[in-house]
Parts: C-alpha cells; structure tokens; sequence
C-alpha cells in the first residue's frame, strides 16, 4: 500500500480523487481532468469521459469522533472503443488500487481494487460507445459532524 | 357519326415537343403536346426545399399508340422529367392521350447533399469489430429536414436525441444500389460532415413521392465529433476570424 499524504484543497473523498486525477499526468493525458464528472455528465459529444460514481457503503463502527466505513467506488469509463477503455481503466488501477491519502477531515486508508474492469457497450442504435467500470472498495474514516 | 378532332390538336396555339421514356424501350419523340400550368407546393413542409410540381399533358394517341405505363416519364423542352401518374386515353371525339404527371427534387444548395458512407471493420487487439467508413454514394441532392429533438438520460449522461427527415433525391434502396439503407453499416452524411444513422426507409420506389429516410443525429464519439467541428466553424465566422 501506498501513501499519497494529505491531498491539498480536497474536502472529502470525491474532491481528493479528483485532485489526485488533476496530479496524475498519464491520467490527464488520457482523460483531462475537466471530464472526470461526479454524477450526471453534462451533454457530451466527445469521448472519452469518466463518470465517478460513489456508490455509498456501510459503516463499520464508530467513535466519539470518527466514523470508520467500507465504500464502494465507481469509475464508469466511456469510450469510442473497447481497448482505450480498457487502458483506461489500467491507468486508474494504477492510480488507486492499494493508495491511502486523507484529507482534512477525513482519508482513505485502503483503496481495494475490485478486480479486472468489466465492460459492455450501449445498446442504443446511434450510440455504440463502451462503458467500462472499475470498481474499489475504500475503507474510510471521517470526523463525526454530530 | 364520329369525330376525330387529332388534325385540329396540332392548330393549337403554345404546344410543345416532348419526349417519352418508357424503361428499357427507345424515347418515342412527341411532336406536339399542350401542357396545362404547373401547380408547384412544399408538400413535405420542408421550408420549401422539397417542390412537387404537378402537370397535366395532352398529346394525340397517334403519336404514341401504345399507353404509356404508369411511372414512364416525359421528358419537356426544358430538359425536365415528368413522371406520369395517370393516364386516360380520351379516343373520341379528341383521339388524345390525358396525362397527370409529377415533377419531384430537392431545391438544388450547398446544404442539399448528402452522401452514403458504408463501414469497413478491422479488429481491435481486443477483438472488438472498429468502424471505418468510406463514402460510396455521393452528390445525393437531400433536403435534412427536421424534426425533433428530445433530452434524454442515458446511463447517468444527457443526450440530446435529434431526429430527421432525409428527403432524398435519389431512392438509395432500389435493386441497382448495392445499399442497405437501415444497416448499421451505413451512414448519411450532410454537407457539414455530420453522420446520420439511418432507423427506417420509407416511400422506396414510389412514382407519387421522394424516399425518405428517417435518421437520428449521431453526436457522440469519433463520429459526433463532427459537431463540434460545425460549432467552431460557425464561432469562427461569427467572430470574423
């Protein structure tokens, strides 16, 4: 495992991992940052893109001051084709998998890798692009706000 | 008694020679027709683009003895083509041959064409089949009229669905066009360099109408791009540049 420190600026997990996307120029060359969306992405004509998706999770327990979880994590890839999707998905892999870093009230101890990416593609008639996901599994903690 | 009044038609003022083409016979020349005014109208609606212009034509049955099928055409002094629709044979007393015909095109324009493009795969190391399309059909005259568009919410990203009318000069799915025009190995192509995926093809082969072919616009990937492509250009003529 590997410990990236305090990411500057990110307000909680989402904001970090964006951060860290923002620092990783092989992930940049890939997808800039700019498409990297957590959430809805706006209408969109080029690909390809990466849609954050945090899934939630389960908290495992908790102190007077901090809650310790098990979240689920979602890169959705979308590209014009299955290989870039998939060395996309590498490079995420490379970026997380096994990284721990924190914020200012909170951090990721572990970033578990949930295994090879899985990908199909859309079924609409105009729209042919891949989505390839990746998923992990952080383990968490944050300060209470209660 | 009965009268054939033939003699008297070539007296007419205002006739002109027309030609008859029936497919797979020799053009019967028609010495002498009287032609009745043109009705032009937009009957697709599409801002005029598309014209149906409709023509009645009287010729004398000696000219052309034999009835002329349904979908011959009339060739006019003009170098026009008229399509017959209906034909009544009026033997006496006028011994004339009645025609109601129909003149179809797209307003001729820069923005009236469209091409065919037709996929060639290769194999990704992955083995996914990657589309390359190449034109194969080309200087298509097309009316892209259209018709709506609508936000829709796929997989958590927004799309804009928006669909068109191709009307098109030339039915592409006819037997001597080896195209398959619903295929998804097949694109229209605007003059903009905007691809088209071909849901249904309708009116093929008609007499009375144009085909046309009903198509959603392609804006995402490699092959949506080209929108944004259209977007610079119109910023860049906006802006002077």
């Amino acid at each position: 495992m590997s410990d990236l420190g305090t990411i500057a600026g990110a307000t909680g997990l989402e904001s970090a991992i964006n951060t860290i996307w923002a620092a990783n120029a092989a992930l940049v060359a890939a997808v800039p940052a700019d498409r990297l969306i957590t959430g809805r992405v706006p209408p969109s004509e080029q690909m390809p893109y990466v849609r954050l998706e945090p899934e939630g999770g389960r908290e495992l327990s908790r102190t007077n001051a901090s809650i310790y979880a098990s979240e689920t994590i979602l890169f959705h890839i979308w590209s014009d084709g299955f290989d870039s999707g998939r060395t996309i998905a590498a490079l995420i892999r490379n970026a997380f998998a096994s990284m721990a870093f924190n914020w200012t009230s909170g951090a990721v101890m572990d970033m578990q890798w949930g295994g090879p990416a899985v990908s199909r593609q859309a079924s609409e008639p105009e729209i042919k692009a891949w989505q390839t996901t990746v998923t992990f599994t952080a383990s968490t903690w944050q300060q209470r706000e209660d | 008694m009965q009268f054939d009044f033939t003699a008297d038609f070539y007296t007419l003022d205002n006739l002109q020679p027309l030609t008859l083409r029936v497919a797979g016979q020799a053009d019967q020349a028609i010495p002498a027709a009287q032609d009745h005014p043109p009705t032009a109208t937009d009957i697709e609606k599409a801002a005029g683009q598309v014209v149906q212009t409709d023509r009645y034509w009287v010729w004398p049955i000696v000219a052309t003895p034999a009835q002329p099928p349904l979908g011959s055409v009339l060739l006019d002094a003009d170098g026009a083509l008229w399509t017959i629709l209906d034909v009544t044979r009026k033997q006496r007393p006028q011994g004339v041959w009645t025609a109601h015909t129909r003149n179809l095109a797209v307003v001729a324009g820069l923005n009236n064409v469209a091409q065919v493009w037709k996929a060639t795969y290769t194999k990704s190391p992955a083995g996914e089949a990657v589309a390359t399309y190449a034109a194969v059909l080309t200087g298509i005259p097309a009316r892209f009229q259209p018709i709506d568009t609508t936000e829709q919410i796929f997989e958590d990203a927004e799309w804009p669905k928006t669909t068109y009318h191709v009307i098109l000069g030339l039915d592409i799915f006819a037997p001597d066009i080896p195209v398959e025009p619903a295929s998804a190995d097949y694109r229209l192509v605007d003059s903009s360099g905007r691809h088209y995926r071909i849901m249904k093809y309708t009116r093929a082969q008609r007499i009375d109408a144009l085909p046309i072919a009903e198509c959603v616009l392609i804006i995402e990937g490699s092959e949506g791009q080209a929108i944004d492509r259209v977007a610079a250009e119109l910023t860049r003529r906006a802006l002077g540049k």
